[in-house]
């Protein structure tokens, strides 16, 4: 069948479209050029004075994976206080900052997103993992796989392993749990953690294995790069939340030694000494660092005030603040020789200095990093806020007196010790297309996604146009995915399935039995076994593809 | 004017703004909850050197209680509410907390809450419990005689100090019948104390002194065995003059209690060796409320 | 009073969400508006007068008629207004409500008046399990308001209870007042096993005394409670027996406990006068 999206204005940065009336052309799910004229058009939408943007992608937000499943086990006043109902075509879910998988699914198609990647696989918990977002509706996905904590990684580091084996190992463990990025929490601290370390700075040596953040850093981005894998690391630096973890994130961008690197929830990671408290932004050096590292892109991890649930693989960081759990309640998990986790709900509030100080340094970081292609949204979902307030979040970027407003009613003491005020920059539709489409898709290395140029998956969102950016981004008033109209007027009309996306480079399959002899010995689940086969994938997935990324190795 | 022979003045009291609570202290008996009555207002007479004026408004049947057993209304008068919570902290503290079978309760509702047990719980050293009943919170501290009970809060408002009145008799006796005929009169008057002991007081004061340490010293123009060498205010029938004073907790209260107590000795009359009543002012600049006697007598 | 009534056509074959029924909510809409209101019902949604024949228009009191064991959620958070129940209950009745008052005729299923805030609650007939309790994963029961069941009701009453009245004249069954928190609980027949359980602190009141008492609630003796003179006068009014309570010294054996958790919970069990 052959649609025609006629008249709407397009913002496609991959192609530098900023705004451009044109027509699109989606056959069998796909974008094409246009046809030649004559060609029958079996369905025509007519899009005029409508804003057109690919489908947009979330590259790191909490959606699948075992800390998820406490989050909502725990928290069961969040999904009685949230109902999703059912329609005919949906299935009833509920819960907002710990959403079940149909509610995920639901509420980011009609947000307009198509894509979502979750950025803590445990290769012990992929399969869970994988279920979990098998089972979220219409957005396709992918994860991170977590290492620099886990046991096998920290010996082969230990006895002095040879970049090419801890290749290998990364690749292997790509190809078993089906993931498109390595990613790295706190390097080395979650397993320092479990030798009664509390604290872990980037060149102090682990207690047991002797090697220091910097180390795995080093090692870990080296591998991804020389393996071809197209997403930078993905590191969660050490000392996340501390005052003053600045020099910490400024000496981790060093670590990378010029490899391309991805500072996650980088909000979290930009915190000075200054004033009273102690406690205070480092947002214009950080962004500064950023702007002179062509390597380094950012991902913020914003703040927004209102009941979330923190749950990250920092255990480490996540034992520090269980004090600060609200409501008073939180699970600390060792998982077996490979990492560990931490949930624990928290309510930032507008009135509280820190929480208020937060919310500041993201937005500075935000409007100060120059390069639109190399800062991403997010709020970390569900650690700085639920996935459901980006659109707020949009409209505190796109609307300068907005923005303003919201700052003049944090606390005061916060609002003396932020920049936010001076800074007038205000995105436009065409960088907000950038940060939440082009750029993700270019650093996830999928060429089919965040693009409306011929050749991508026809995902795509259309907008009204809104002065009030807020409304405008909450209900988009169609969105397709694999050119099917998934939503129209904010509802879901049609139920998909997504799909996986994935790496698979090549390792040398010497590695395999290294890997099971230690599986056998340490693990409670065989290698063969820590092995998803496509065939489970498919079936996690409602019959979803996994679709392979091309990596191109360097060496 | 001149009413039953008894001359009163074309004068005022002058009387100040101060902060206000009442306390309601029950116990088994009325004995016992006057014997923690009368020692949580002792030494109360005058803000100048007590720190608070403080009396007994009336006693309380058990049926007006919020306990249901019988009790005794106290006021305290301050110049400021910090030292109105103070005095009142160290009141209940040391006479009621102390006292066989005593409970203390909130006698004012409206007004700011000030500490009435928020602060003595802690002499519960971690034994103590509170109940939540019907929106106030109570203490209950274990003791060794059982449990005290107090109110967390007692609300403090705005009250009026110093209205008063003098009663120029012909004898000391003619002059004290005629007080305590007037306080027998007043003490039926809610929302009102007399601080002084008994109701009344003979040491009135003039500002000023010829010692300069001092800030007051006595009314020589009132005082009867100097009248040849002072200016004085009093005619050769006077031979020994008494001061009332009231503090309340409005001026219409201080009003009508002024009435009673003056329509109480003008009833004895000049035939009982009353000759005029007249008031204690300061000029009328420093106070906030003037009573004018001929406008209360009206 | 002026007010809705709502008959139950039939018992619906499956629960209803009556939530968005209190008189509060539904004030200054028409007897039309209220009858074309949703309410979910498994995973359907059904219209009011699907379900119930309407008469009368919306005022400060609603009555529902016919045994609405099915319906839950009634009167959910209500801040105003009264609700009464010519018959049964579901669960969750009065869940967080905060004002009014709320009269069943017969008796309420499990969780009424889990999270109450204000108001009051009366339920003339049992409760089941979980009275007044904490709803999982909350950390508070009933957190105001006075609870009062003529009837017997279920295990677990008074779960997690932070402050408030929960008043039940007949039998009480297990762990009545567990990880109680404070407030008053007053219980005039028997009580079932492992009162207290885990109680921080609070007053569970008792007319009879239990077959046992755990090791972990510790003997005070016999003693005069003052502070029951306080509640039994807030107590009058009330329905029941409690009622009537002698505002005079009354004589309590007093057991604290539970030893561990804090140990500053107490339970009284009531002398004769």
């Amino acid at each position: 069948m052959l649609l025609r999206l006629k008249g709407g204005r397009c913002y496609d940065p991959a192609h530098g479209v900023d705004g451009v009336v044109r027509d699109l052309f989606v056959r069998d799910g796909v974008i094409i050029e246009p046809p030649p004229p004559g060609t029958r058009i079996e369905r025509e939408i007519d899009l005029s004075g409508r804003v057109v943007m690919a489908g947009a992608i979330d590259m790191h937000t909490h959606i699948g994976g075992g800390k998820l499943n406490i989050a909502r086990a725990m928290l069961p006043e969040d999904h009685r206080a949230d109902p999703v109902a059912a329609t005919a075509i949906t299935r009833p879910s509920a819960g907002r900052a710990a959403p079940g998988t149909l509610a995920t699914g639901y509420r980011y198609a009609e947000m307009g997103y198509t894509a979502c990647f979750e950025p803590a696989i445990l290769p012990v918990n992929a399969r869970q993992a994988h279920m979990e977002m098998g089972d979220t509706p219409i957005v396709d996905k992918g994860g991170y796989v977590m290492l620099g904590s886990d046991d096998f990684l920290l010996r082969l580091l230990a006895a002095g392993a040879e970049q090419q084996l801890i290749n290998d190992y990364v690749a292997w463990i790509l190809n078993a749990t089906h993931c498109i990025g390595i990613k790295v929490v706190n390097p080395g601290g979650i397993s320092a953690f479990k030798f009664n370390q509390r604290r872990m700075d980037l060149d102090e040596q682990h207690p047991r294995y002797g090697v220091t953040p910097r180390d795995i850093l080093r090692v870990l981005s080296r591998a991804v790069h020389e393996l071809g894998v197209p997403h930078p690391l993905h590191v969660h630096s050490s000392n996340l939340g501390l005052p003053g973890n600045v020099d910490t994130t400024l000496g981790t961008i060093q670590a990378s030694e010029g490899l391309p690197i991805h500072l996650t929830h980088i909000q979290f990671h930009s915190y000075g000494t200054e004033g009273d408290r102690k406690f205070s932004s480092a947002a214009a050096r950080i962004a500064e660092a950023i702007n002179a590292t062509p390597n380094a892109t950012c991902d913020v991890g914003q703040v927004l005030f209102g009941q979330t649930v923190t749950a990250s693989g920092d255990s480490m960081a996540q034992h520090r603040n269980s004090g600060l759990a609200n409501p008073g309640k939180f699970v600390i998990m060792d998982i077996e020789c490979d990492a560990g986790c931490g949930v624990l709900p928290f309510k930032y509030r507008d009135q509280n200095f820190v929480n208020a100080l937060q919310w500041a340094i993201g937005l500075e970081i935000f409007l100060l990093v120059q390069d639109p292609w190399r800062v991403f949204l997010t709020t970390d979902h569900p650690n700085g806020a639920p996935f459901t307030s980006y659109p707020h979040l949009i409209r505190l970027l796109m609307d300068r007196s907005f923005r303003k407003d919201r700052l003049a009613a944090i606390n005061p003491a916060a609002q003396a010790l932020t920049t936010l005020g001076t800074l007038d920059r205000e995105y436009t539709l065409y960088e907000i297309a950038i940060l939440t489409r082009a750029a993700p898709a270019r650093l996830l290395g999928i060429a089919s996604l965040g693009h409306l140029g011929p050749g991508a998956a026809a995902d795509i969102t259309v907008y009204r146009d809104d002065a009030d950016r807020e409304r405008m981004f909450a209900a988009p008033e169609y969105v397709f995915k694999d050119g099917e109209l998934v939503v129209e007027q904010g509802r879901i009309v049609k139920l998909t399935w997504g799909r996986y996306h994935a790496v698979r480079p090549d390792y040398d399959r010497g590695i395999e039995r290294r890997l099971r002899e230690y599986c056998e010995r340490y693990l409670t689940i065989r290698a063969d076994h820590l092995r998803i086969t496509e065939e489970e994938m498919h079936a996690f997935g409602h019959g979803a593809a996994v679709v392979p990324h091309p990596c191109r190795a360097r060496s | 004017m001149i009413r039953n022979g008894v001359a009163i003045d074309d004068e005022f009291a002058e009387a100040f703004g101060m902060k206000a609570t009442r306390v309601i202290i029950t116990a088994h008996n009325p004995t016992w909850a006057r014997h923690a009555a009368e020692a949580a207002t002792g030494f109360a007479t005058s803000v100048i050197a007590c720190g608070c004026e403080a009396g007994i408004e009336r006693e309380l049947p058990p049926a007006e209680t919020p306990d249901g057993r019988p009790g005794i209304a106290i006021l305290l008068f301050a110049m400021s509410g910090k030292e109105l919570a103070k005095q009142l902290e160290r009141r209940i503290g040391q006479c009621v907390l102390t006292s066989p079978t005593s409970a203390a309760y909130a006698g004012i509702r409206e007004g700011e809450p000030v500490a009435l047990g928020k602060n003595l719980r802690f002499f519960g050293d971690g034994f103590q419990a509170s109940k939540l009943i019907e929106g106030r919170r109570y203490w209950r501290i274990p003791v060794m005689d059982g449990e005290f009970v107090i109110e967390e809060t007692t609300g403090v408002v705005g009250g009026v100090g110093g209205g008063n009145f003098l009663v120029l008799a012909a004898t000391q006796p003619d002059a004290l019948a005629a007080c305590e005929a007037a306080i027998t009169a007043m003490r039926r008057i809610p929302n009102v104390i007399m601080p002084f002991p008994g109701g009344v007081v003979r040491s009135g004061s003039k500002v000023g002194s010829r010692y300069k340490a001092l800030i007051a010293s006595t009314n020589d123009a009132f005082c009867p065995t100097i009248r040849g060498i002072t200016n004085t205010a009093l005619g050769p029938e006077v031979g020994s003059v008494m001061e009332i004073v009231i503090d309340g907790l409005t001026p219409e209260d201080i009003s009508a209690a002024m009435r009673a107590g003056i329509d109480a000795v003008v009833g004895l009359g000049s035939a009982r060796g009353i000759h005029r009543i007249t008031a204690g002012n300061y000029g009328g600049k420093l106070g906030k409320y003037h009573f004018r006697l001929r406008e209360i007598m009206a | 009073m002026p007010g809705l009534r709502l008959t139950l056509q039939a018992v619906p074959p499956e629960r209803v969400d009556l939530s968005p029924l209190t008189p509060d909510r539904i004030a200054g809409r028409s007897r039309a508006e209220v009858a074309a209101l949703p309410l979910a019902s498994g995973n359907r949604s059904l219209r009011v007068d699907a379900v119930f024949k309407l008469a009368g228009d919306p005022g400060p009191e609603l009555v529902i008629e016919g045994d609405g064991s099915r319906l839950d959620r009634i009167g959910e958070a209500m801040t105003q207004g009264s609700i009464r129940l010519r018959g049964n209950a579901g669960a969750w009745l009065g869940v967080g409500m905060c004002g009014g008052t709320i009269e069943v005729e017969g008796s309420a299923g499990a969780y009424a008046g889990s999270g109450m805030q204000g108001g009051l609650l009366h339920v003339h007939q049992h409760a089941g399990d979980f009275l007044a309790a904490a709803a999982p994963g909350d950390h508070q029961g009933m957190r105001g308001g006075v609870l009062v069941v003529s009837g017997n009701a279920g295990a677990r009453a008074g779960d997690r209870m932070r402050r408030g009245t929960l008043i039940i004249d007949g039998d009480v069954g297990d762990c009545c007042a567990s990880r109680m928190v404070a407030g008053t609980i007053a219980v005039g027949g028997a009580v079932g096993r492992n009162a207290g359980l885990a109680m921080r602190r609070g007053t569970l009141l008792l007319r009879r005394p239990p077959a046992a008492l755990l090791p972990t609630f510790n003997d005070c003796g016999v003693q005069v409670v003052p502070i029951l003179r306080l509640l039994a006068r807030a107590w009058r009014g009330l329905p029941g027996p409690f009622a009537s309570l002698s505002a005079g010294d009354l004589r309590a054996r007093r057991s604290m406990g539970d030893l561990a958790n804090g140990g500053r919970g107490e339970i009284l069990i009531l002398l004769p006068d």
